[in-house]
C-alpha cells in the first residue's frame, strides 16, 4: 500500500460513517417523527455513531508517525487543510458526545435540537476539510471532482447502512427506505467511478474489480429490498450491505493509492 | 532582497550513474530505502513507417532530483504542525521536535521531495547541506557528480548565467511552487510530449 496505510483508509470512512449516521437519524426525525422518536433507537444510532468517530480517531493516530507531537497540529490553521480537519474533529466529537447525552434525556428539547444542529453543521465541516485536504493544486491526482463526491456519497452510504442495521427490526418500513437510499448513493458513487475514477486513475485491476462488484451490491440490495415488499424472506443485510462496504473501501484503496507519489 | 540558494541540472549532461544519489546517502547517513536526492530514470519512444517497415524511435534521460526549495514551498504550507518551514537564504527544513510524521507534506509536494525516516518516525528530505554551505562547501550531490551536471550557487546567479531554465517530464508546472532549479533540458526532453514515456524506476524512487 505504499505510504498510504490502512488506517488512513478506515480513517476517512469511519468518520465519513458517523456524520452519515447522524445526518440520516436527523432527517428521519425531521420528516418521519413518529418513527425515530422512541429515545432508546436514536440513542443508539448516536451512540455507534460516537464509537466510529471515536474508532476513527484512534486511527488516525495509528497513522502518524509521532503521535505525541499531534498536540501541534493545529499551529498552522491558517494554511493548512490537515490542521483545519483536525480542528473540525476536535469540535465534532465531543458535540456528538454531548448530542449522545441529550438524546439520552429529552428528544424534542430546545437543547436537543439546537445540540443537534452543531452536530450536523460541525460534520458537514469535517466533511468539507477532508475533501480539502485532497483538492490542492500540487495534488492533480485527487485534486479531481472525484474525490468530494466520493466522500459525500460514502456519508451517505455507509451511514444509512449502520443506521439500517440497529432500526430494522423496529421498523421495517424506515429499513425499507433506507435500503432504497442506499442503492441510490451507491449507484451515485458507481457512476462517479466510471466518469471521473477511470478517467483520472485509467483501468486497474482495482477498478476492474469495482466496476463489477458496485452493480452486484446494488442487485444484492435491490433484491432485499424487491423480497421485503413481496413480504417475503429477506436475505440477511450482511450479504448486500457487506458488499456495498466493500466496494466503499476497495474505492478509497484506489483513491488514495493513486494519492502517492506525486511523480 | 533576500539571496536564495539553487540548483542547476543540465539532464543533458547526466549520464544516470546516481553518484549524487549514493553520496547524499552516505553523507546523511540515510537507512536502506530513504533517498533525499533520486535519479528518476525516464523511457520512451515511438515506431515510425519507412516504406514497408518500421523503424523504432526509443529514448531515455535521467533527471536527478531532491528537495528544490522552493519559493512558495507546498510542504510548509500544508505542514499541520509547522515543522516544515523555511530557513535563511530559503532553505526548506524540518523541525523534528513539532514533525508528527503525517506525511501530508510528501502527498502535497509536487517532487515528492520529503520522504518518511522509518527509523525516527518522522520526516526528513534535503536540508542542502546546510552544514557544509555554512563552512564555504558545496552540497555533496554537487560535488560528486562526475559529469559536472549539478551546481551549486546563489539562485540570482545561476539564472544570469542558464536563464531561466524549462519545466520537463516528469516535473510538474514550476509555477504550483517556484522551485529554487534550473534545468536545461536533455535533447529528448521534448520527445516526451509526444511519445508514450514512463519512469522506469518508480519503486526506486
Amino acid at each position: 500500500m505504499g505510504n498510504i496505510s490502512l488506517s488512513l483508509i478506515l480513517f476517512t470512512l469511519f468518520i465519513q460513517a458517523s456524520v452519515g449516521m447522524v445526518a440520516i437519524n436527523w432527517l428521519s426525525l425531521l420528516f418521519i417523527p413518529a418513527t425515530l422518536q422512541h429515545r432508546s433507537v436514536s440513542g443508539k444510532i448516536i451512540l455507534v455513531s460516537l464509537c466510529f468517530a471515536l474508532s476513527g480517531l484512534a486511527l488516525s493516530f495509528l497513522h502518524l508517525g509521532y503521535p505525541l507531537n499531534a498536540l501541534y497540529a493545529l499551529n498552522n490553521i491558517g494554511s493548512s487543510p490537515m490542521s483545519r480537519e483536525i480542528l473540525a474533529a476536535i469540535i465534532y466529537i465531543p458535540l456528538l458526545f454531548v448530542y449522545y447525552l441529550t438524546t439520552l434525556r429529552s428528544v424534542g428539547s430546545f437543547v436537543h435540537r439546537i445540540t443537534e444542529a452543531l452536530v450536523m453543521i460541525s460534520g458537514s465541516i469535517l466533511i468539507l476539510f477532508m475533501i480539502k485536504v485532497y483538492m490542492l493544486p500540487s495534488m492533480p491526482h485527487t485534486s479531481t471532482p472525484y474525490t468530494p463526491v466520493a466522500f459525500i456519497a460514502t456519508s451517505f452510504i455507509l451511514g444509512p447502512s449502520l443506521v439500517f442495521c440497529i432500526i430494522d427490526r423496529q421498523n421495517r418500513d424506515l429499513g425499507s427506505r433506507l435500503l432504497i437510499g442506499i442503492v441510490v448513493f451507491t449507484f451515485f458513487s458507481y457512476i462517479n467511478l466510471l466518469v471521473f475514477g477511470i478517467k483520472d486513475y485509467g483501468i486497474g485491476k482495482i477498478n476492474v474489480a469495482l466496476v463489477i462488484l458496485y452493480p452486484l451490491a446494488m442487485i444484492a440490495v435491490l433484491i432485499s429490498i424487491y423480497r421485503r415488499f413481496r413480504n417475503n424472506f429477506t436475505p440477511p443485510g450482511v450479504i448486500s450491505l457487506g458488499l456495498v462496504f466493500f466496494c466503499e473501501f476497495l474505492n478509497r484503496y484506489l483513491l488514495f493509492t493513486n494519492t502517492y507519489p506525486s511523480l | 532582497m533576500i539571496m536564495r540558494y539553487g540548483f542547476y541540472i543540465d539532464t543533458s549532461a547526466c549520464s544516470g550513474c546516481k553518484t549524487c544519489q549514493v553520496a547524499c546517502k552516505d553523507k546523511n547517513d540515510l537507512e536502506g530505502g530513504l533517498l533525499w536526492r533520486k535519479v528518476i530514470e525516464i523511457e520512451g519512444g515511438n515506431w515510425k513507417s519507412n516504406g514497408d517497415s518500421w523503424v523504432e524511435l526509443p529514448f531515455g534521460y535521467y533527471v536527478s532530483l531532491s528537495c528544490n526549495h522552493c519559493e512558495s514551498p507546498v510542504c510548509v504550507e500544508v505542514c499541520p504542525t509547522k515543522a516544515m518551514h523555511i530557513e535563511e537564504h530559503g532553505i526548506v527544513l524540518v523541525d523534528h521536535e513539532k514533525c508528527m510524521g503525517c506525511e501530508y507534506c510528501t502527498w502535497a509536494c509536487p517532487y515528492d521531495a520529503p520522504k518518511i525516516d522509518k527509523t525516527l518516525n518522522k520526516m526528513s528530505k534535503c536540508d542542502f547541506c546546510h552544514d557544509r554551505i555554512i563552512s564555504g562547501k558545496k552540497p555533496v550531490c554537487v560535488e560528486s557528480c562526475p559529469m559536472r551536471a549539478l551546481e551549486f550557487a546563489n539562485l540570482d546567479e545561476l539564472k544570469e548565467k542558464y536563464g531561466s531554465g524549462e519545466d520537463i517530464y516528469p516535473l510538474p508546472d514550476r509555477k504550483i511552487t517556484n522551485p529554487a532549479i534550473i534545468i536545461k533540458p536533455h535533447k529528448d526532453s521534448v520527445k516526451a510530449e509526444s511519445c508514450k514515456v514512463k519512469i522506469s524506476n518508480r519503486e526506486e524512487i
